[in-house]
């Protein structure tokens, strides 16, 4: 079974990053990747992995210590306006003092390049996109938790950035939420072709998601195992999820990661030379 | 309307009757020069200021501290933003700040007079220093505690450091600065009555010491009925443009998420 993207061009290259805080702690120790045009690429790691971290040094919120971010082979130093981050925690990110159209307008009107209707015409497809037409005059704090992120992916992707980085975004809603959210994300790339790069600690949601998904040690962070996950597209919350492939793939991160969870599920471990585990790349570490 | 007069409001309303009702019983009992009764206070009330002393006595104190006032939240707000901003100078500054905020406002009389003189500038003057400390402070306090996420978000959209100050710092800052312009405005108040009975020819706190000098008891007590009055408008007034332009502050605390 084969990824169902075509093989395109690699726009961002993570080579050898490393982040240590100012206070000596290492967070990350050598982290090497690279995401191609439109994939959905996942990193996965045990809680507390430097996760975050290392979504904000590849946006350049965070210097690295070492290493390099490139960014279609320029190094990036300052945020670039192809790259988004949405942050898990919505309530914050968002700025209450304005309803959902005046949020997803924010980062649109102060450019320069793009006429005021059409403008105006991105903000609300990127509002349409998400399902919330009806709420554009509401304020953030007047919509639930998954509906405040909505608004946060919507104001994201009407910013129309190549690479949308997720920072475990649906940890904070309830799991039919969580089901939701992952599925816009999936029709979203499809719809925008936008490059998703996702970190989460819930394994089984990046295996859903996404085309590959890199494997996080426990901090300092490396990258264990890079796995192509090629499960037939589109995914689907109830079929994806009780292919065999995808138990095999979840329950082989799971042993990687060194921590089961005690949900009754039979855990095994698979060999290394399993087919359906190809390793793509042999430059990872 | 239903909500103006509802039950709450009419035995609050009750209450007042109540203690005005006792004030007459009282005074008329005691038969003191001192304490007259009410109806005669209320009767020297309208006579005086359904008259032009109105204009003469209220309308200059107002004026001088809505320019007070004024210039202390420009100033306030202002300042209070830049300080906030910058770490490094709040930690310069902060201690001279916490010192110069300690000075009771109404000390800092006399070195107007000395300064300036006796004029309405000193009033302004006075009103102004004394207003713009709890102004500052908690601008600088409401801009120091943006949380980090949202100016995460302002340089992940690439705002530059002038638009992520005009659109996410100072707007995120509102709420306190509003709190500080509430405290700011009872300084204020309580600064121009001191001020004007201290070296001035009118204005509401000379009308109350004159009168009182002169033994014009009814009067002294009614131009401390209409600052009660005035002070109470004046805060009704804030408290309601407050909640209409943080509409969203208050929505927001109103429904915790």
């Amino acid at each position: 079974m084969a990824s169902a993207l075509a093989p395109s061009e690699v726009i961002l290259n993570v080579q050898g990053v490393q982040k240590r805080y100012a206070d000596g702690t290492l967070a990350v120790q050598e982290i090497t990747l690279d995401v191609r045009a439109r994939e959905f690429v996942s990193i996965v790691g045990p809680s507390g992995c430097g996760k975050t971290t290392l979504l904000k040094t590849l946006c350049a919120l965070l210097a690295p210590t070492e290493g390099a971010v490139m960014l279609h082979g320029q190094r990036i130093v300052e945020p670039p306006p192809q790259m988004v981050l949405v942050f898990q925690d919505y309530a914050r990110s968002l700025f209450p003092w304005l309803s959902v159209y005046g949020n997803v307008m924010f980062p649109l009107r102060r450019r320069k390049d793009i006429a005021p209707a059409e403008k105006e015409q991105m903000a609300q497809r990127a509002i349409e996109a998400v399902g919330l037409t009806r709420f554009s005059k509401h304020y953030p704090w007047q919509l639930s938790g998954g509906m405040q992120q909505r608004v946060a992916i919507a104001r994201a992707v009407a910013f129309r950035p190549e690479i949308l980085l997720l920072d475990e975004p649906f940890a904070s809603v309830d799991a039919l939420t969580r089901a939701d959210l992952e599925d816009l994300t999936l029709q979203l790339r499809n719809e925008f072709g936008i490059t998703m790069l996702l970190v989460t600690h819930d394994i089984d949601e990046a295996v859903y998601l996404s085309d590959r998904v890199f494997v996080l040690s426990a901090p300092p962070s490396t990258v264990l195992e890079e796995i192509r996950i090629p499960l037939a597209q589109p995914r689907d919350q109830v079929r994806t999820r009780s292919e065999a492939g995808f138990l095999e793939l979840r329950n082989h991160i799971h042993g990687l990661i060194g921590k089961r969870k005690d949900d009754g599920m039979k855990t095994f471990s698979l060999p290394e030379s399993t087919p359906a585990l190809t390793l793509e790349g042999e430059t990872v570490p | 309307m239903n909500k103006v007069f509802n039950r709450g409001n009419a035995s609050a309303i009750l209450t007042v009757v109540v203690l005005l009702v006792l004030w007459e019983v009282i005074a008329r009992a005691l038969k003191s020069v001192y304490i007259p009764p009410i109806s005669t206070i209320a009767v020297t009330f309208v006579h005086e200021w359904f008259s032009p002393t109105f204009a003469q006595q209220a309308i200059p104190s107002l004026y001088r501290m809505v320019v007070g006032y004024f210039f202390a939240s420009v100033i306030g707000i202002t300042i209070g933003i830049i300080i906030g901003t910058f770490k490094r100078m709040y930690e310069l500054l902060d201690p001279v700040l916490q010192f110069l905020r300690a000075i009771p406002p109404t000390a800092i009389i006399p070195v107007g007079i000395l300064l300036i003189g006796i004029g309405d500038q000193m009033k302004m003057v006075v009103i102004a220093f004394g207003s713009m400390w709890p102004i500052l402070i908690n601008a600088a306090d409401g801009a120091r505690m943006v949380p980090a996420q949202r100016l995460d978000t302002a340089r992940i959209f690439g705002l530059t450091p002038f638009e992520t100050l005009w659109r996410v710092i100072i707007p995120s800052s509102t709420p306190m600065i509003a709190s500080g312009m509430r405290t700011g405005l009872s300084i204020a108040f309580i600064m121009i009555v001191v001020s004007e009975m201290i070296g001035s020819t009118d204005g509401l706190g000379y009308y109350i010491l004159s009168a009182q000098r002169t033994f014009a008891i009814p009067e002294m007590y009614g131009g401390i009925a209409l600052l009660a009055i005035l002070g109470y408008l004046l805060n009704t007034g804030f408290v309601w443009a407050e909640h209409r332009v943080l509409a969203w502050h208050y929505g927001q605390t109103a429904k915790p998420v």
